[in-house]
Parts: structure tokens; sequence; C-alpha cells
């Protein structure tokens, strides 16, 4: 399949995203709100509910502006000083990224203890801990689109006579709102589905959000369908009604890859550091797997093919979204929490009773869930598919496999494997939908951990943590980094979402 | 008159060098009228020495403009009009936009700042593409809306990057009475790299000629005054 103009016919793709629709949203959502009781509409609009929303978006709105006034600054000075410190400071942001959730929570537990910053289960922890969380994700994103403008046209301006300030208000953020925007949307909908941050720090009531609340609500000794899925349906109107205001008919995501960008430079492959560093981090896995019994072992295999397909298939299936033409089928897994639309899918098509293999299941549910970042990131990137080479290498007598392998592949290349490196770390933090769908018959390394820790073996759960770690970071330093050089005065390295 | 005559922009020992690349140009003194024509092959460093007179390249050396140096400037600081071969007009601007864009990074009043720009847009026949977005413009409207971009705010020298490369002969005299007409009324000079338009030489007051001193690909770049 060669990504690029589709050439699916029309009525085909609607019938497929129709059905696509259908399956992944209507038909679970439909069987849910089939059994529910006349209550809903009641809980809809109770004080409690609208209490509880009202905390959540005062709570993101709160973070949100706080993360932007120090991210914006920052990501600026980053882009600009491309000294060996700014560099340690991305790469650390881009360590903290990929470290699962609540792992990250237990960090930033120790390090707010540690400096008596904050007392636990306060609204002030909850929001240092999102602001923290979000830091990192927030300045890289907007690095990433500072550092995909054209140096040239920046060149243009300060010849005008802009300053440092006035090229910045004047051509980078008019250039870049949008991308700046789908940075924060992202966060958005990060705050509105945070979990297991909350849960630890802020403990729930009176600093609950509608994610905690959809949990609470549906704990198994006290079920109530109802409230849970008021609060789907708030947290859902949220985030179309901020998604719509940021009309998104353009540049729909973070830009990946602009044209300009120069082929990598071989100078900037640093293979020996790489492989010493790889050779450390096994030695490390292997100490730890040598002291184990067996089941840490299994779990960190199970876990790396698990990620290794989701990663593979999330890519395929995100190429097949946008041959379809179906952006907005894409986007649409964003418009509520992995944990929902696990969930809802457990109850619509599963309970307990599928006899697809459930590896595969997982495989599935995460593909479709990690649906909409890898369509956020891919999108764009073929958008810019620069079909007049294409058929110029097709003229010297190139199949069109060929003539994409030698004219889009060098370009999109590091980006892909920078995409796979991520959703391979997303997959391998992922819990709740292989909870849900694994029917106990394995036990990826995230679900290991988390068992250890609910059991308090906190040595054992440490000890699956630094796996995690290693192997993500494995696979970003192998795969994630791509390098570039920039034209012009600014010879600075990039790296893209 | 006496003004006109007098020694505008200087330079002394301007040098570019890089690794495997170096570049000098002799010592010379500007008046406020001249047209300097720069001719060297292809891959000879003219853009380059356009660059490192605006300050995006780094250069050795002295230049002065109006007797004040301003070689340790910052870019913004050199009041320098650049007219980029490539053009890099601003896409998330329209036409109207981009020419007024100097105008507005001086603070110059937004209803004085549209009527020069239109006033301006009018005499290069770019008056039914005001409000058009840069995608849509043709090359030649591009090359006359970068061409504005650059003059408006009145630079106290005007550096061209091939600026009728691609146009018809037409365009080609229209855009270069504009800018005789526009500098000398200014009194702005102007530094030309052109191949395709003969009238660059023929009105030039000043040409500069490349020539290569020592090996092929790392003697000394120079250029003589013909």
């Amino acid at each position: 399949m060669i990504p690029g103009k589709s050439r699916v016919p029309r009525w085909l793709s609607i019938l497929i995203q129709c059905g696509l629709v259908f399956f992944i949203f209507l038909y679970p959502f439909l069987t849910l709100m089939n059994k529910l009781s006349s209550s809903f509409w009641s809980e809809l609009f109770s004080s409690s509910t609208l209490y509880i929303v009202k905390q959540t978006l005062w709570m993101t709105g709160v973070s949100l502006l706080l993360v932007t006034v120090v991210a914006l600054p920052l990501a600026v000075w980053l882009s600009r000083h491309r000294t060996p410190f700014s560099k340690y400071i991305q790469s650390g942001f881009q360590v903290m990224w990929i470290l699962p959730n609540f792992v990250f929570a237990f960090l930033v537990v120790g390090v707010l203890k540690l400096f008596g910053v904050v007392e636990l289960y306060s609204l002030r922890t909850v929001l240092v801990a999102w602001f923290l969380v979000a830091l990192p994700f927030v300045t890289i994103g907007f690095t990433l689109a500072l550092d995909d403008l054209d140096p040239r046209e920046q060149e243009a301006m300060e010849t005008l006579g802009a300053t440092p300030r006035q090229r910045f208000w004047f051509y980078d953020f008019p250039k870049l709102k949008r991308a700046f925007a789908s940075t924060l949307f992202h966060q958005l909908w990060f705050f509105l589905t945070s979990f297991s941050l909350v849960v630890l720090l802020g403990g729930g009531p009176p600093h609950e959000t509608i994610e905690v609340s959809i949990y609470t609500s549906l704990k198994m000794d006290e079920v109530n369908n109802e409230r849970a899925f008021a609060f789907v349906v708030w947290q859902i109107l949220i985030l179309c009604l901020v998604r719509l205001a940021l009309n998104w008919n353009e540049s729909k995501a973070l830009p990946v890859g602009q044209e300009w960008r120069a082929a990598p430079s071989p100078k900037e492959k640093r293979w020996m550091g790489k492989l010493l560093l790889a050779l450390l981090l096994l030695l490390v896995s292997t100490f730890f797997l040598v002291q184990d019994d067996g089941d840490l072992l299994s779990s960190l295999v199970t876990s790396l093919a698990l990620s290794l397909l989701v990663s593979v298939f999330s890519i395929f299936f995100s190429i097949f979204l946008y041959r379809l033409r179906a952006r907005l089928l894409a986007e649409l897994a964003a418009w509520t929490s992995p944990l929902i639309l696990s969930w809802l899918w457990w109850r619509a098509y599963a309970i307990g009773n599928f006899t697809i293999p459930s590896l595969l299941l997982c495989v599935a549910v995460q593909t479709v869930l990690f649906a909409p970042w890898v369509s956020r990131m891919i999108f764009p990137l073929l958008d810019r598919t620069r079909y007049s080479e294409l058929q110029a290498a097709q003229s010297l007598g190139a199949s069109p496999f060929r003539a994409w392998r030698l004219v889009e592949w060098p370009r999109l290349r590091a980006d892909f494997r920078f995409i796979f490196a991520w959703i391979f770390g997303l997959s391998l933090a992922e819990v709740s939908s292989v909870i849900l769908f694994s029917k106990g018959d394995f036990e990826p390394l995230a679900v290991w951990v988390q068992n250890q820790f609910s059991r308090y073996h906190l040595g054992d759960a440490l000890k699956g943590t630094i796996l995690m770690i290693i192997y993500s970071l494995f696979v970003l330093i192998f795969l994630g980094k791509s390098e570039g050089v920039k034209h012009g005065k600014n010879e600075s390295s990039l790296r893209r979402i | 008159m006496e003004k006109m005559n007098q020694a505008y922009v200087e330079f002394k020992s301007f040098l570019i060098e890089f690794p495997d690349f170096r570049l000098e140009l002799p010592s010379l003194e500007l008046r406020r009228n001249d047209w300097v024509s720069v001719q060297a092959p292809s891959g000879f460093g003219k853009t380059t020495l356009l660059r490192a007179i605006a300050g995006l390249d780094p250069a050795k050396g002295q230049l002065s403009i109006d007797g004040k140096r301003i070689d340790g400037f910052p870019v913004h600081e050199r009041n320098i009009g650049f007219v980029f071969q490539d053009h890099l007009l601003f896409s998330h601007l329209n036409a109207l936009e981009n020419v007024m864009v100097g105008l507005k990074l001086r603070g110059v009043n937004e209803d004085e700042s549209l009527l020069k720009a239109t006033e301006l847009m009018n005499k290069l026949d770019l008056e039914g593409r005001i409000h058009a977005p840069i995608q849509e413009l043709s090359g030649g409207e591009r090359q006359r809306v970068a061409l504005l971009r650059a003059l408006i705010w009145v630079p106290q020298i005007l550096l061209l990057d091939e600026p009728f490369k691609g146009l018809d002969e037409t365009t080609q005299r229209q855009m270069s009475d504009f800018i005789r007409q526009f500098v000398a009324e200014h009194g702005i000079p102007v530094l030309c790299v052109s191949h395709q338009n003969e009238g660059n030489q023929a009105w030039a007051t000043v040409s500069l000629v490349g020539q290569l001193l020592g090996e092929k690909h790392h003697g000394t770049r120079t250029f003589h005054r013909r």
C-alpha cells in the first residue's frame, strides 16, 4: 500500500467509514444507552455532576495556562539556542515523555514530598503534578513546531528590521498558532482524561475530575451506568466543543518534516555512542531478568510483542484512514478517554465471550485507540507528498511503489521511525485495554508492574518500571531520533514528533 | 547635490571566510545613487556576498553607511533592503500585508502604511492583486511584491539577488525602471546580482567582476572593478 493520492472510490470510502464509525462508536454507545434508565437525564444535569464538570474545567484551564506561560518562552529559547545544554534539556524532556503515567505520578509524589512543596491530596498538588507532566510534552511540541519554520523566511523577516521579539510575534506565532493550538488540544485531552495522577495525588473529592468520576461510577461493587454515561457525555461534549472552536480545517497536527529540511548529515550519526548506550541498557535489563523466576521475562516478551504489533498496525491503520480520506474518523477516538472506549467496546462486543485470541484483540483495540495520535503525525506528512516528483520517477520507468521508495521514503523514514518509537512507548505503558481484553491469559509488563504495586511488592514493581523505561529508551535511541540540517545560518538539528 | 557625490557606503577589507571558501571584496566607496553590477560565474559566491553584507553570514572587515560602521550590527539594525532570489514571501500574509510588513515593524501608522503600499502596488500593476494570497500570485507578481516589501521602508542600501530572473522582457523593463526611479528619488545605492538583464550592466555606475586566484576549488575569490 503506497501512501499518497487515494484511488479508493468516494462511495466505497464513505461506506467503509460509515461502517467503522458504526462498529467503533455508534453500536457500543447505543448498546449502553439502551440499558440506561431514565435517571440518566437527571444525572446529566445534577448539581454534583455539574460541580465536577466545572471543577475539571477550572483545573484544566489553570493547568493549561500555567504550562503555556512557561513552555512557550522555553520552547523559543530551545529553538533559538542550539547549545549542548539546550539539547540536554530536550533529551531529558523526551525521556520524561515516555515514562508511563503512573510511574511519573510516583516520581512526582516523591519529588514534591522531598522538597515539602505540597501536601498530598490537595488541589495544588494535582495542579503542580499536571504542570510537571505537561511541561515536557508541550515544550517539545512547541519546539518541534518552531524548528519546522523555514529559517530563510525568518532571515527575510530580520532583513526587514524585525527584532527577535518582533520576529516571534509577526512571523513565528502567526505561522504556528494552529500547531500550538494542536499541541494544547492534545494536552487538554490528557488533562480531561487524566486518571492515575489525580487518583494518586488528589484522591478524589473535592478534587475529582470527570475521568475519575467515571471510574468511581464503574467500580465493580457499585456500578452506576447512568452516572458514568452522564460524565462520558460531558467529556465528549467538552472535547468536541474545543475541537470545533479550533476550526481545524487546514493544519490538523503538529507539523512534521517540512519540505525544506535537508537530508540527514552523516556526521550526525553517532552510531558508536548509541551502540554503547544500548549495550549498557541491555546489560542492566539482563541483570534484572537473571535474578527473576521467569514471570518478569514472560511479561517482558509479551509486552514487546504487543507493542511491536501495535506500532506497526497503528501506522498502517493511519495510512489506510488517509487513503479513505477519513480525517474525522481518525480523530474520533480522541474525543473521549481510552479507558471509556475500551470499556464500551468490552461491554458491547466482548463481556468475556470472545473467541479471537485475546492478544490479537488487544492489538486491535490499541491500534484504534492510538489511531488519532498517529494520524495527527502521519496525515500532514502525507499531505506533503511530492506528486510531481513521483510522476517524474515513474516517467523514468519506476513502478509506483519503487517511485515512492525513491522519492518519498527518504523524506519520511525518520519521522515514521519516530512515530513507531512513540507508539511503542505508549503501548508498553497501556494498562486499561489490556486488563479488559486479556482474559487473564497474559500479563504484559505494565500490568505486571501495576499488580506488583497493588500487592506492595515495591522492589519487583521498581524492577519492572526500570525495564519499561529501558526498553522505551532503547527504541527511542535507535529509532526515535531523526536529525536534519537546516538551511541558512541556524544550522540546527531538528527533531520532530 | 554635493551630498549625492560624497561616499555613502564604504567597504574596507571586506572578507568572507569559511573552512574551504574565501571571498574578498576590494575597498569600495559608493555614492548615494550608485548602481553596482556584480558579475561572476555560478557558484562563485555572489549570493554569499549579499548575505554577508546584510549580516546573514559572518564576514570580517569594515562596512560603513553614512559614516557609521554597521559591520557589528545584528541583521535587523542594519537597514539594508534585500530582495531574495527565491522571493521568500510570507505565506501567512497576503500581497498587501507582505508589502506593509516592514512599515508595521517600524510602528508606522496603519492608514499611512496602507496608502503608501497601495500607491506603490498600483505603480507596478498589482492593483488587482492587493488582497491575493501569496500562493495565488504568479512568479512575476511575487517578484514585484518582494521588491516592494524591501523598498517601501526606504532602506539605506538595496541588495538585489537575481531580481529579473524568469521575467518576460516587458516586466523586466517595468521593474528596472521603477527601481531606478525609486532609488534615484531616495538616494539609495544598489548592489545587483543579475545574469539576465543587460540593462543592469548598461546603467551600472560600478561593475564588479569575479576573479578566482589560485586553484579551482580552494583558491581565493575576489572581485575587481571593471
